[in-house]
């Protein structure tokens, strides 16, 4: 890919330079290729070439930006930054010189050649097994995305990443439900997916053949790592800077108190080049760095961007997205079990496989209600059906402060809408309130 | 503009294409606790190019105009790929090209108002919750998007239309010791920026409100009956049915699609469902979809029984059914998918007293708070509701959120209110926003709805 390392960038920061005390810009272009088969037939094969500039001021501690697709006009594009910054917005910080980053391996120069082609073909494979064995409606989606984002400041900052990404979504969905087992896989260049990925789908959808109503009430409830968002979601809210400011986090002025269940360790690290997105510094320039939120249970430490640093007195953690603070690498420590052990250790409770809901409820409080799409009911160490019509509720500290089992398995979560992934074991929990319509 | 695009168009050696081209300009204002927390007038542009070749249709999305040539070719590549690989050829359903310029009317056009003259808005609709002490903390918002959009096929269509939407939300929470409680005021619409004037009574009551949630108590989880208001049949409307009346979604579910063929009986014999995107001065309101065709009146569910689908040209040459003109995209990051225009309960004879007490013991679920579907299943909250025990409201209830099946759901819908309101702001994600989701429907009483909540 082209880097489109052109002078264009230079003559805009020299451009908004005279009118501004400091000056931000970042370029991000993209181009991505995805391939989506539905009923396990071919379906859409799209493409998109896309490039988006930010640009922001920074003037007697207010802040005024601006963002465009072309920079057809340098004057034009200015003025709606310097107009945003008449605004007053307040930036009570400077941005950073920073350089000297670490290496990461985020780009995998594969991912340029590999083609729609061999993703039609990969995906016609998974549709194959899964067509074969199981009885669901099989969807799939596989994309590559490459990506080239600069930053530069006016203190002297000029950085530059590339990232490759490889994605496959897999579903085998239950007839007119629409809710299944899926898997969503990344990786920074293309992996043909492994046969155990398909095997684990295939008996868990083939569990589900049994649909069965058991009484419902206080129970184990095992959330797969996908599932995990729901309960991560709220924990990435209530540990926010923003949070913190607003006084809306419950965990406000806890730093070193316990406040979920001491097998648990949560962090962030935008360091671990092993997924695709690593990242030496964040969307304001700041170097990125492992952030520890709680430590076998404790809570250790909030996450910052700039703005909301200086707003509590705090630094920086390099989590800056240019409009808030935002975590996109969570993590959370694996146990010892294999997830099978985990189902096989339950008296009586439920797997979430699909969690519908996530956003909903009050987040800020930690609470959550969602309806299972689907979860399956274990008696006595033994998946004995498939349960529909019922939601999982509770409160995610006192879920959390509930673990019986951390998986050693790990899988993706997407964070929230706006993408951000977290890679998470399963993790089990006791007294979760389950409600199933009879 | 026009004939830049046709410069494109003269790139692709395809049996139909379609270019849009679409400058999106967005004026945004945003206030945090006592902050003003963002200010901007943003201009970005794009286009979105589909070509169909032998039965295979692709899309490319690209935002330089250099970068045309490479869009072109990868979208002719694609599109023979999917030719070749395909199990069925693609057709689109035949519609008379039209040349049009369409600009909506508006009240007050909000591109007339200063940004200055919004951002005094926003701060002193912000400052009614924070006049209070258990208000912790709000978010106000202001935005407002022009999609200037420029469409052309090789057919011959060639249209442009102007979509002007003003956007308000302010969220609210209250706060005591460690539990907090939100809520949100919504405004906007379609025809001009006087849809977000005159809110300060609407913020007052939703802060009071807020505040009364600190001592309510968390609903139990159980199955109930219940009544919903307007803005929960709405939801309910469009998250558990109005997505399965979108043709791109059923076609790709066999078991569905089996279920849902025109003429099946699918709710009780109360129940009208329409989406008519044409209701001037709702947000849901448009003349022309995003791929040239004009936007009618569905009657999707008819004393009901199943009598009508909202298409693409694609989907309605597939299912053998009239077009719609509801293909829609974001802006210009976006091809168009299948999405509602304004989706309703038509009302029926009862009044709201006579619901409640037909109810007699339940709760009445008030204003929506996100929703999801998976198949038949659906799932989405209440931000709050009232215990109703004989027929009379009881205690305020937080917690509300509700899952259920779609089927069996539309079968317990047993009476239907004689009111009737639409959403004023949309937000609907099936991959991407749909700012002008609009939905609506009067109060209704469905039987049996899963609740979630403490055991």
């Amino acid at each position: 890919m082209k880097l489109h390392n052109d002078n264009s960038l230079e003559a805009l920061l020299a451009l908004a330079r005279a009118h501004a005390d400091q000056v931000e810009i970042r370029k991000v272009v993209t181009n991505t290729s995805s391939v989506s088969f539905s009923d396990a037939h071919l379906d859409e094969i799209k493409t998109s070439i896309r490039q988006k500039i930010f640009l922001r001021l920074l003037r007697d501690g207010k802040q005024g930006s601006a963002v465009t697709c072309n920079l057809i006009d340098m004057n034009e594009f200015v003025k709606h930054a310097l107009h945003s910054l008449e605004g007053g917005v307040e930036a009570p910080f400077d941005l950073p010189l920073t350089r000297d980053l670490p290496n990461l391996a985020t780009y995998e120069a594969s991912v340029e050649s590999l083609s729609n082609e061999a993703m039609v073909e990969e995906s016609e494979r998974v549709c194959e097994y899964l067509s074969k064995n199981t009885s669901g409606e099989i969807g799939t989606q596989a994309g590559r995305h490459i990506s080239h984002m600069r930053l530069l400041n006016s203190q002297g900052t000029d950085l530059s990443t590339d990232t490759t990404a490889y994605h496959l979504w897999l579903s085998s969905g239950y007839p007119g439900g629409a809710s299944g087992v899926g898997r969503l896989l990344m990786s920074k260049d293309f992996q043909p997916l492994a046969d155990e990925v398909l095997e684990t789908i295939a008996t868990r959808y083939n569990q589900g053949d049994t649909i069965v109503k058991p009484k419902d009430g206080l129970m184990q409830v095992l959330f797969t790592p996908g599932t995990m968002l729901t309960l991560l979601w709220r924990l990435s809210i209530a540990t926010s800077g923003f949070s913190v400011y607003r006084k809306t986090s419950p965990l406000l002025g806890r730093i070193g108190e316990k406040i979920i269940s001491d097998k648990l360790t949560i962090y962030n690290d935008p360091h671990d080049d092993t997924l695709p997105d690593a990242e030496t510094f964040d969307n304001e320039g700041v170097p990125t760095r492992k952030l520890i939120l709680f430590e076998n249970g404790v809570l250790r430490n909030f996450y910052y961007d700039l703005k909301y640093a200086a707003k509590c007195k705090a630094q920086s953690t390099g989590n800056g997205d240019g409009s808030g603070p935002v975590l996109n690498h969570m993590r959370i420590e694996p146990g010892e079990h294999s997830i099978e052990q985990l189902i096989a250790g339950m008296e009586r409770g439920l797997v979430l496989e699909g969690a519908m809901g996530a956003h909903s409820g009050n987040l800020n409080n930690g609470d959550y209600s969602i309806g299972v799409t689907p979860a399956y009911y274990v008696e006595n160490g033994k998946v004995v059906g498939r349960v529909k019509d019922a939601m999982a509720a509770g409160n995610v500290y006192e879920t959390l402060s509930h673990v019986a089992g951390i998986s050693r398995e790990r899988g993706l979560a997407h964070m929230n809408y706006g993408g951000g992934l977290g890679h998470v074991p399963a993790v089990l929990c006791d007294n979760v309130s389950v409600t199933i319509k009879q | 503009m026009f004939d830049s695009l046709k410069n494109v168009l003269a790139l692709v050696d395809a049996d139909y294409a379609d270019i849009r081209y679409e400058v999106r300009k967005t004026n945004q204002v945003a206030y945090s606790r006592d902050e003003l927390t963002h200010i901007s007038a943003d201009s970005t542009d794009g286009f979105v190019l589909r070509v169909l070749k032998n039965g295979g249709f692709s899309s490319v999305v690209f935002t330089r105009p250099d970068d045309a040539a490479a869009a072109a070719a990868k979208a002719m590549e694609n599109a023979r790929l999917l030719a070749q690989r395909q199990d069925k050829p693609v057709r689109l359903a035949s519609v008379e090209p039209v040349v049009a310029t369409f600009s909506p009317t508006l009240v007050e056009d909000p591109r007339l108002i200063s940004i200055e003259e919004k951002q005094e808005l926003v701060r002193a609709y912000n400052a009614i919750p924070l006049k209070h002490d258990k208000i912790v903390t709000t978010m106000t918002g202001y935005t407002d998007i022009i999609r200037e959009k420029y469409f052309l096929s090789t057919e011959g269509a060639q249209i442009h239309e102007d979509l002007v939407t003003s956007l308000f939300g302010c969220s609210i929470t209250a706060k005591d010791g460690t539990l907090t409680q939100g809520l949100v005021v919504l405004g906007g619409g379609s025809d001009g920026f006087q849809t977000v004037r005159g809110l300060e009574a609407s913020i007052e009551r939703y802060t009071g409100l807020a505040i009364d949630l600190l001592n309510a108590e968390p609903v139990h989880g159980g199955v109930y009956n219940c009544v919903l208001n307007p803005s929960m049949t709405g939801v309910f409307t469009h998250e558990a049915f109005g997505h399965f009346s979108e043709a791109d979604i059923i076609e790709r579910l066999p078991a569905m699609r089996k279920k849902m063929y025109l003429g099946s009986k699918l709710g009780s014999d109360v129940l009208n469902i329409v989406d008519d995107a044409t209701i001037e001065h709702e947000v849901g309101f448009y003349r022309f979809d995003d791929e040239g065709v004009p936007v009618r009146r569905v009657q999707l569910i008819k004393d009901g029984v199943l009598t009508g689908r909202l298409h693409s040209r694609k989907t309605a040459a597939e299912f053998n059914e009239p077009v719609s003109g509801h293909m829609i995209a974001e802006d210009h990051r976006y091809a168009p998918i299948i999405r509602m225009g304004t989706i309703y309960i038509e009302p029926g004879e009862f009044s709201q007293e006579d619901l409640f007490e037909r109810l007699g013991d339940g709760i009445y679920l008030v204003d929506k708070k996100g929703g999801q579907t998976a198949g038949e299943n659906f799932s989405f909250g209440a931000m709050y509701g009232w215990e109703i025990k004989n027929g009379k409201k009881g205690r305020l209830l937080r917690d509300l959120n509700i899952s259920g099946n779609l089927y069996q759901t539309l079968a317990d819908i047993s009476h239907i209110g004689n009111d009737l309101e639409f959403s004023k702001r949309g937000g609907c994600g099936k991959g991407q926003i749909n700012h002008r989701s609009c939905m609506g429907g009067p109060h209704v009483l469905i039987k049996n709805l899963v609740v979630g909540g403490a055991s």
